[in-house]
């Protein structure tokens, strides 16, 4: 049980180490887009790199930044739910309810979505996919992939929420505190 | 009885659906996870292919990492989320206070158009909200204000933020209907002002009739000298006039793209916090963190909706909605258009915005094709109704944000105010604004001009 609880909170330092890395993408985005709008305004143009590409560039930071950050939002609790049915529950109902989601929802929707992104980005990568537009960006395997690698860290932190949630459960007395699952909500 | 379910699968698909949402799990994966049963079980019946899960996939690619306008959510939240932690709200407020201390419910009213001004410059909700609820109520409490009057000040102000542009729902409902963003958010500029000026005439009145609830400030309040007094004003009404011309200008300008504007205006969010002294790098990486968690939560519900939405249309929901309607006698466009507005009204207490207008939108998008509103709203075709159409959802959504036991306000109001305020404080506060929001619904449905007028004069619509 130790041993559950210790890979879930490994599962959950990595993703959030790579989120917060990716994070950043937020300050990529809003400089690749002052500078698409200023070298426009000028009439400036880097080489082999023209407005069609900057904002073709900037829905692939677009894609990476929600990409990466599926599976520490479910971690960190901030994905929409409606619990006003459940809130007044127990803590032990609420987890066997949180549990048999992840078993009967987001696990075979991981899993099917990943299926089937795989194979999406493959087709890309072998007919060597790229941009509608002649001046576009090449190798759309790559944000097909960041999808991809998406729904992995997705399927990572399900996992994570799941193995804690064993241990919650099932667990010893004394890790119940540790492997408690419970957080606040952002929101829009 | 087979048979029956085996042609009846969107039906019992969206029964479903509703009974699944309430079980607490997150609302994506209910969406995703449902739908790939009721695949499973079209497949069972013969009523879907599995290759047919294949679409799922080009389905998230084109319609939300592949789109150039949907760049304008992350970029709009992160903006929000940068001005909302610069520290520029409680100068405005204050300066708003000193403006306003001579009016009955001056203080209110400054929160009311804090909130105001803060929705031109943000398109989110939940940060405001408790921004205004930290620096507001306990200046509001602290001068004898009634609380329910505290509350609905604050949490009505904060709901504004979705409405007036630049919003991330009209984004997105743009997208999803096929209107420019741009026209939606000239749209929404004067019923969001009509909103804001309901909450002043309300609270204005209140105040004048029982004072009792709204004590005025001292008058040593503010600065002593009229050039401390202007310099005060200049200094607060800077950043967030700033800001406005830079997005809002730029697109009814027609010289950005929303995407562009919600770019250059995390620019200028930026340059704000770094003025303000509020952009180390611990202050940044927490913007950071707040707004990439609050973009996951939204596109993460697009990816449950898409693969729901595409099942359920597999399934045959669009016949099953437009048949539903016409048995129930709904085929004039006034009946379907008030049924919408009642069902998105009663489905606010339970849902939000954001899973509002991901399922419910797709799912009545056909029946709203078949009505004909020229008489009313004049002539322009579709893109002019369904223009008015987002606007009066836009409105009616406010309410989502307000109404119990599930409003977002309310929710984020409870994990700040202080253990004084019950939530009984809060019911009984909202209630007159709901009631001011259903009001501006019907004047926005009443006097579509409210509307269209300003589209048209910018020439969005021509």
């Amino acid at each position: 049980m130790e041993r559950l609880l210790a890979v879930s909170k490994a599962i959950e330092r990595a993703l959030y180490r790579v989120a917060m890395a990716a994070g950043w993408l937020f300050v990529a985005c809003t400089v690749v887009i002052v500078f698409d709008v200023l070298t426009r305004k000028f009439g400036y143009q880097l080489p082999e790199m023209g407005s069609t590409r900057l904002q073709e560039l900037e829905w692939h930071l677009h894609t990476a930044l929600f990409s990466f950050w599926l599976g520490i939002a479910y971690i960190k609790n901030a994905h929409v739910r409606i619990d006003i049915a459940i809130a007044a529950a127990k803590p032990r109902t609420q987890a066997l309810f949180e549990f048999a989601g992840v078993l009967v929802f987001a696990l075979p929707y991981c899993l099917i979505a990943l299926y089937f992104s795989t194979d999406f980005t493959l087709i890309a990568w072998r007919l060597n996919e790229y941009s509608d537009s002649a001046t576009g960006l090449p190798w759309r395997w790559i944000p097909k992939g960041i999808i991809t690698v998406g729904l992995v860290l997705l399927l990572a932190a399900v996992v994570s929420v799941g193995l804690r949630l064993v241990v919650y459960l099932w667990g010893p007395q004394r890790l119940r505190a540790a492997a408690a699952y419970a957080g606040a909500k952002a929101h829009p | 009885m087979i048979d029956w379910i085996g042609t009846h699968l969107a039906l019992i698909l969206f029964l479903v659906l509703t009974v699944a949402l309430f079980c607490g799990f997150p609302v994506a994966f209910v969406l995703g996870g449902i739908a790939i049963f009721f695949g499973a079980l079209g497949i069972l019946f013969d009523v879907f292919q599995p290759v047919q899960f294949f679409n799922l996939l080009p389905r998230i690619w084109g319609g939300v990492a592949a789109n150039p306008i949907l760049v304008a959510v992350p970029m709009f939240i992160f903006m929000g989320t940068v001005l909302e932690r610069s520290g520029v709200a409680n100068d405005l407020l204050h300066a708003l206070q000193v403006l306003t201390r001579r009016i009955p419910g001056g203080l209110a009213m400054s929160v009311t158009l804090m909130g105001t001004i803060m929705a031109a410059t943000t398109g989110i909700v939940g940060a405001s909200v408790v921004m205004l609820t930290l620096v507001a109520l306990p200046a509001m409490l602290a001068r004898g204000y009634q609380k329910e009057l505290t509350v609905g000040t604050i949490a009505s102000a904060g709901t504004l933020g979705i409405l007036i542009p630049p919003s991330i729902m009209l984004v997105i409902m743009g997208d999803l209907l096929a209107v420019s963003v741009g026209t939606l958010f000239a749209a929404a500029v004067i019923p969001g002002l009509v909103m804001s000026a309901l909450y002043l005439i309300y609270i204005c009145m209140l105040s004048a009739i029982k004072p009792q609830l709204a004590p005025p400030l001292p008058p040593d309040v503010g600065p002593k000298t009229r050039a401390e007094f202007w310099r005060m004003v200049g200094k607060s009404f800077f950043p967030p006039t700033f800001l406005i011309i830079l997005v809002l200008g730029s697109i009814f300008g027609g010289w950005a793209t929303p995407t562009e504007a919600a770019g250059v205006g995390s620019a200028g969010a930026l340059f704000l916090a770094w003025l303000n002294g509020r952009l180390s790098f611990k202050d940044l990486n927490g913007m950071i963190e707040s707004a990439a968690l609050t973009n996951a939560l939204v596109f993460f519900i697009f990816f449950g909706a898409t693969l729901f939405a595409f099942v359920f249309r597999a399934l045959g929901g669009d016949e099953l909605v437009v048949d539903i309607m016409k048995a129930v006698g709904l085929d004039t466009g006034w009946e379907i258009l008030v049924f919408m507005m009642v069902l998105v009204f009663i489905l606010g207490f339970f849902f939000d915005w954001i899973e509002i207008c991901l399922i419910v939108l797709p799912v009545f998008a056909p029946a709203l094709r078949t009505v004909d509103f020229t008489s009313h709203i004049g002539p322009g075709g579709s893109i002019v109704f369904l223009t008015w159409f987002i606007i009066m959802i836009s409105v009616n959504l406010q309410t989502a944000f307000l109404t119990p036991p599930f409003g977002f306000t309310l929710f984020y109001m409870k994990g700040t105010v202080p253990p004084s305020v019950t939530m009984g404080h809060i019911y009984r506060g909202i209630i007159p604004f709901v009631i001011l929001q259903l009001l501006g619904l019907i004047l926005t449905i009443v006097f579509p001009e409210l509307v269209l007028w300003l589209p048209r004069k910018v020439g969005f619509l021509n």
